[in-house]
Parts: C-alpha cells; structure tokens; sequence
C-alpha cells in the first residue's frame, strides 16, 4: 500500500483505532504505527512548542525525541499497555522534553544563577543512550564490512535470518552458518567495546 | 546472550535481576556487552523513528504541492468563469439594454423636435396640446437602421451607449450643409467605428469650416468618450443658441441625459 493513500483521512484512522492494535504496532516497531503515532501527535506536540515559545522548526526535533523514548519505554517494559491512547503518553513525554528544551534555550539568553537546576530522566536516559549508539556505530566501522553488515541486518535492520539467506544480502546461505558468524561478529564486537571501555577508563 | 535480551526487555524477576546487576557492577566485560546491545537496540530505534518522520516529511511535502495544486485549479477555473462571465455579459448588454431603434425614438421623436422648430422657432416644441399625436404626424420610418453601436464602446454605460447610438443614427438621417463635408463623414464614420480621437481630429478641422456643427459632433465625441459632464455642457450651449439646426436635438439629449 503507498504511504500516500495510507495517510489519507480515510484510513488514518481506521488502521490503529484500535488502541491495543497500535501498540502491539509499536511494540514490533511497524513503520507504520510509528508513522501514525508521530502523524497523531504531531499537531499537539506543536501547539506545545508554540506555547513554550520553542522555535516552531523544534516540533520536528521533539517529536523524533518523544517517539525514541516512547518505543524505548515500550521496548524495556517501562511502559504496560493499559488500554488509553499510546499517542497520549507520548504527547506527555514531549511535554516535558519540550520543557526542557525551553529551559535550555533560556540559558543561553539569561544568567546562569536564575536558573535551578533542571533534569528530566527521560532526556538524560535518551542522551545516553545516543552517546552508547555513536560508540556502537563507530565500533561497527571498525569491525569491517562483513561482520558490521550481518550485525547490521539482524540488530538495527531487524531482518530475520531466513530473509537475510533467502536475498543473499550475505556471502552466507544457511541459516545457521549466518547464526555462527554474527555470533563471532558479536564477541568481537563485545571485545572492542570492553577494549575502548578501558582505553577511556570507563 | 539470553540474560541481556531479558533484562533489557523488563521479563527477568527480580531476584534474576538483583543477581545480574551485581555481576554487571563486578564483570567490564558483561558490562561492555550490556552497552553494545543497548546501542544496537538505539540504532535500531533511531532508523526506524528517522524513517518514520523522512515518510512524514515527504508526505507534508506532497500533501503541500497537493494542496497548491488544487488552490491552483480552484484559481484558474475561477478566473475562467469571470472571463465567461465577462464576456457572455459584453455579448448579453446590446441584446438586452438597447431596445430596437424603431422603439427608441418613438417616445419622444427629436426629428419631429427639429421639424417643428424649423418650422415655427418660436414655439417649444410640445407646446400645443392639439396637435395630433406625434406618430400619426411622423412615423417612424420603416428602414430605420438598426443600432450602429453594438459592439463599440463597451466600456459606456448602457443608457449613455444607447443615447450616443441614436444621436448618431439622427444626425445622419438630419443631414445638414456640412454633412456634405469629408471631415464630417470622416467624423461620424470614425465615431461608429469607436475611433474616437481620429473623429476628434475630423471635428477639429471641421470647426475651421462649419463651427456650428463640429461643436454638435464634438459633444458627440465626449459623450463616446464617457465624459457626460462636458457633453452636456456643449449640449446646453447648442440648445441655447437660436438658428442652430441640431438645437432640438441637443434639447433631447439633455432630456435624456437627464
């Protein structure tokens, strides 16, 4: 189906009315409930950052945030499907890194001493979670092209092994053969990763 | 393996979890496979959440060229309609704001005005109430021309483009001495057609001949022109002035104008 006529009134509705459907959507990371939780906040989460006083072209960057924290609450259990809107709680979830956002766009005007000390868990958990990411990401660069691809399909991609063998997008035919490898690719992975962690004593 | 996947999933008990947290404090190595697997499911996270909003985006954008082009076609079609309008109505004005000529004169005929002031100049015109009525005394005349002005002058309102019409369509049929002048056909040909400034320079070089005249045409030419005020200024002057053959019809068209 194209995203166009997906995205058409007809069947923005249609597709997740049901609140249980859409976050079993969300849970399997569907590109189109994640597609139609951003369309479904988008409108609020921007009244917000007009409300805050935000520069309107933040809505765009909360939005992506309020999403990744939300699928990531989803993904660690943080968040229990209990029959409300999935598009509710990540509308509160923009509220408050849109709060934090004004707060640190008023550093950069006002001194320092007026401000308190702010923190929102969900935007320190975020940041460092996007600063582990980078590490991964450059680690897979230097692990080299075959293992950082088959890691890359099953871990970020999330293609199953059957679908990786059947499109040869690997030199590896079997399942089980690309099973073995990535689990090598990992270790080494792993071993990088324990390696930079000491280099950098953290 | 297994133990990262559930404690990142929230599915170890807590009992499972105190024991794993503890290892994780005391082993780098467990600790370090922990974070790659945190990052890869950030990645993961991220192209998804990026492709989703690239989707969005692209679809804001198509929706917005969408919307342009239907505000477009709406624009466009719009015009079209007040161009057809416009111009059924520029078609519309001489069938239904001009009435045939043969009505038009008949309820006030000026050529039966000019007929009576030359002869009896001192009489007003409909000042004898026994006179008989003025169609029995002038019929109008069969082969009276149809209207000449139907498709110049647009721009005149209809009442004024009307009044010029007949004006015109009488001065033609009330030749005088001048009309035997090449200024003067030059004059009133160019004022059928909508040439008004080449008739204008005929009026001009008429005046040097017959001034008489040429003052009649020249109102003629402000009328055509749209300037009614000035017209009917010249209109007075030709009504005022005794011996004028076009006085009666200037006292008409005032009437008219009126």
């Amino acid at each position: 189906m194209r995203i166009g006529s997906w995205l058409s009134a007809g069947n923005l509705g249609g597709q997740f009315k049901d609140y249980e459907r859409f976050f079993a959507g969300l849970k399997a990371l569907d590109h189109r409930a994640v597609l139609y939780l951003q369309v479904q906040s988008l409108p609020m989460i921007r009244k917000i950052v007009a409300g805050y006083g935000l520069p309107t072209e933040k809505a765009e960057e909360i939005v992506n945030d309020a999403t990744l924290v939300f699928l990531q609450k989803i993904e660690s259990g943080a968040y229990q499907f209990a029959g409300n809107s999935p598009t509710t709680y990540c509308i509160e979830i923009a509220k408050r890194l849109a709060l934090m956002a004004t707060r640190s766009h008023k550093k950069r005007t006002e001194s320092l001493e007026n401000l308190a000390e702010i923190s929102d868990p969900n935007a320190e958990d975020l940041l460092l979670r996007r600063e582990t990411a980078e590490t991964v990401q450059q680690l897979l660069g230097q692990l080299g092209q075959p293992c950082a691809n088959v890691i890359r399909l099953y871990h970020i991609d999330g293609f199953s092994d059957e679908e990786v063998t059947k499109n040869h997008w690997t030199p590896y035919s079997t399942t089980d053969s690309l099973k073995m490898k990535r689990s090598d690719c990992m270790k080494k992975l792993v071993q990088l990763a324990h390696a930079w962690k000491t280099s950098n004593s953290i | 393996m297994e133990d990262i996947e559930q404690y990142l999933n929230g599915t170890m008990s807590d009992a499972a979890r105190q024991q794993f947290e503890t290892l994780l404090a005391t082993d780098d190595r467990l600790r370090a496979e922990l974070d790659v697997y945190i990052g890869l499911r950030q990645l993961r996270l991220e192209q998804s959440v990026a492709r989703a909003a690239q989707t969005r985006q692209q679809e804001q954008r198509r929706r917005f060229w969408r919307q342009l082009l239907v505000a477009c076609v709406i624009a466009g079609l719009t015009g079209l309609a007040f161009l057809m309008k416009y111009r059924l109505d520029r078609a519309a004005v001489p069938r239904q704001d001009i009435p045939a000529h043969s009505d038009e004169i008949k309820p006030s005929n000026p050529v039966q005005s000019i007929d009576n002031q030359y002869n009896n100049p001192q009489k007003e015109p409909a000042a004898s109430p026994n006179k008989p009525p003025i169609a029995q005394t002038h019929p109008v005349p069969a082969d009276v021309p149809k209207p000449l002005l139907r498709s110049v002058y647009v721009d005149l309102d209809p009442v004024t483009r009307q009044l010029l019409d007949t004006l015109l369509t009488l001065t033609q049929q009330q030749q005088t001495s001048a009309s035997a002048s090449t200024d003067w056909q030059k004059a009133i040909q160019n004022l059928t057609i909508g040439q008004v400034a080449t008739a204008k320079r005929a009026v001009i070089e008429l005046d040097k001949k017959e001034p008489s005249e040429a003052t009649w045409l020249l109102a003629l030419t402000l009328l055509a022109e749209g300037k009614i005020e000035e017209a009917e200024n010249l209109f007075q002057k030709i009504s005022r002035a005794a011996g004028t053959p076009r006085r009666a019809l200037a006292q008409w068209a005032l009437v008219q104008l009126q």
